[in-house]
């Protein structure tokens, strides 16, 4: 028989008592953040959203969005008060605030900001040619590269409408991946610098980590934001990963990660309340991205960043299925997909909102279990 | 006795004439994208696309534009896929056609026939693969190392006509699929034609995919010496045949891949 000793069960206990804070307070101030949302007209609006045309989805227009500083707020202030650890907690909630910022920014201009466009390459090259200051001139030849990289990222979002381009959320996304990626590789210790290599062990990749927590932090916030297209169904999701964390960093003996992640867990519970349909709040940039960018910190944390696309399966899956849409438009002129991502794909073949939540929550959960096994090798 | 095309093939153009969107009756329209010169587009967005690619591009665009494809009527559903550039051209509803021909006679894609000569450029080249269709253009399709030239006693479906340097400014070109032919072996009678254009007459909407036959009163004549048919139509009023008598070269052309098997 195995025996679990108290002192190993010790940590578990902390850990689900934040989680029950983080819970409590969250649905206590749930119903504040609402009404403020709505007094400040920060809601879902139609007009660079094509998704809101379809029948069933048209009741969303109107709905708060920047829900997720539900979560955000709920774990930083929690975390800050009780669970402050410079090797271990300061990075995740530095991340996880820095892409909060940004996406808190983005949803903010979608709100209060006016329609921006970019200019196409060959607009640019007419007025390299035309312009009558030579001055203009000179600037837009000196200016050709940022144009050029502005087009490509156009390739990605063809609608980028009042918010933030995707050219300069990349921009910043990667600024805060590698200010993370600085602060981790000069200022805390060699454990960082650890992958765990399921079935194997731990290999140390020195310097290579911090390029692996830009690419990592980018890509898993962007999957989580990706994926925030449903009532419910990146609150969820995220329950289920971050519950899986929370037991992971538990056994691994990372108690303030096992912390932390179990107070993600207690203000999603509260979140998810309030977004499953009819959703009384959305996620908002503000939350997906800095969710998803916690996500990657804290799996980066307990070395377990391999798995990643394990624990974030239905984010991956999701952000794969936009790229892979772009890739069948432009190289092969079909859209793999009725919409990307994936869940509108779904949605648009007949499925009910609830139903494409649901079995993409199932699924999650059943890959999120296969992760949990194989970290334990 | 009439010979047409497989089932499979017929089908193409039957959902070309009547576009899979439920509840309407709609002609796909007649899009070339050479004046728009849309690079890297949706095949469905430049002239390329498969009855069901149109059919779906019409639901999302309907959705970005707010517009509810339900209440529109065939008319304004036609307006809606001119307005939106959704539409196919000649040597792309060819393609499509013939590409369910090929594989219903057990030929494979149409693809694993198809040269593209006039193509130099190694990176263009690699594009064919992913984008043959886009790349298949008449005179593609009609020269040499795709197509022989067919006499017209020997014409016979899958076969056409293509008209290279037509207009008054002899500077397009064109092709009609043969979809059957009534009469005997080696003596037709009738040949009937599908084809996705525009007459000047057809106004912003009224264009698209077409069809009509051409009477074959002379074989030892060319057939431009036949009698054209189309929409009730002859002589100087049918404007297919007005284009057939500007372009430069009109022939009759089947594919290799068919001309080998028959």
């Amino acid at each position: 028989m195995v025996c679990i000793t108290q002192e190993f069960l010790d940590p578990l206990k902390t850990a689900i008592g934040f989680g029950l804070l983080a819970c409590i307070s969250a649905f206590i101030w749930a119903p504040l953040l609402i009404k403020i949302l709505y007094k400040l007209k920060i809601t879902r609006r139609s007009e660079y959203d094509a998704t809101l045309n379809i029948e069933e989805r048209k009741s969303k227009a109107g709905v708060p969005v920047m829900g997720g500083l539900l979560i955000i707020i709920t774990v930083a202030v929690i975390t800050m008060l009780g669970n402050w650890e410079r090797k271990y907690t300061y990075v995740p909630i530095g991340v996880m605030l820095l892409s909060a910022l940004l996406g808190g920014i983005d949803d903010i201009l979608h709100v209060y900001g006016h329609e921006r466009r970019n200019r196409k390459l060959s607009q640019v090259f007419t007025l390299i040619r035309i312009h009558k200051e030579w001055k203009m001139r000179l600037w837009y030849i000196i200016t050709l590269p940022w144009s050029l990289y502005k087009r490509t990222a156009v390739l990605l979002s063809r609608h980028p409408g009042r918010g933030v381009h995707v050219h300069e959320k990349l921009l910043l996304q990667f600024v805060a991946g590698a200010i993370t990626a600085w602060w981790v590789y000069f200022k805390l210790g060699e454990n960082w610098r650890n992958i765990s290599i399921p079935f194997d062990g731990f290999i140390n990749i020195g310097w290579w980590i911090m390029p692996l927590i830009v690419l990592f932090v980018m890509f898993t916030a962007n999957a989580v934001n990706v994926a925030d297209g449903m009532d419910g169904l990146a609150g969820g999701s995220l329950l289920i990963t971050f519950a899986a964390l929370t037991i992971l960093s538990w056994i691994l003996g990372y108690q303030e990660i096992a912390i932390l992640n179990s107070t993600v867990v207690g203000a999603l519970i509260a979140y998810t309340y309030f977004n499953v349909k009819p959703a009384s709040f959305q996620m908002g940039d503000v939350g997906s991205l800095g969710l998803g960018a916690l996500l990657a910190i804290n799996a980066i944390v307990i070395n377990e960043m391999i798995l990643l696309p394990l624990f974030g399966f239905i984010f991956y899956m999701e952000l794969i299925s936009v790229i892979i849409q772009i890739v069948g438009r432009t190289l092969f002129g079909r859209r793999v997909f009725k919409m990307a991502p994936v869940h509108y794909h779904f949605e648009l073949r007949g499925w009910s909102e609830e139903k494409t939540v649901m079995r993409f929550w199932i699924i999650h959960a059943a890959v999120v279990l296969l992760g949990l096994w194989v970290a334990l090798y | 006795m009439i010979s047409t095309l497989s089932k499979n093939a017929l089908d193409v153009i039957n959902n070309y004439i009547h576009l899979p969107i439920p509840d309407h009756e709609v002609v796909c329209p007649y899009y070339n994208n050479r004046r728009s010169n849309i690079r890297a587009g949706l095949r469905s967005m430049i002239g390329k696309g498969t009855p069901t690619d149109i059919a779906e591009e019409v639901a999302i665009i309907a959705l970005r534009e707010k517009q509810d494809i339900k209440k529109m009527n065939n008319n304004s559903l036609k307006e809606f896929l001119v307005n939106n550039k959704l539409g196919i051209d000649c040597s792309g509803f060819y393609y499509h056609v013939m590409d369910a021909e090929l594989h219903a006679q057990g030929l494979g894609s149409i693809r694993e026939h198809l040269k593209f000569p006039f193509i130099k450029n190694p990176l263009r080249k690699l594009l064919t693969i992913f984008r043959p269709v886009e790349h298949a253009g008449v005179r593609t399709l009609s020269h040499e190392k795709n197509a022989v030239d067919i006499k017209i006693s020997e014409v016979a479906p899958g076969d056409m006509i293509t008209m290279i340097n037509t207009g008054a400014n002899h500077n397009f070109n064109h092709l009609l699929l043969i979809h059957a032919v009534d009469g005997e072996k080696n003596a037709p009678k009738t040949i009937h034609y599908t084809h996705s254009f525009s007459w000047s007459g057809d106004g912003p909407y009224g264009h698209g995919i077409k069809q009509g036959e051409i009477k074959i009163t002379d074989l030892n004549k060319g057939i431009l010496d036949q009698i054209w048919t189309e929409k009730g139509k002859t002589g100087a009023y049918n404007e297919t045949y007005r284009h057939a008598q500007m372009s430069l070269e009109i022939k009759i052309k089947r594919l290799r891949a068919l001309a080998q098997v028959s």
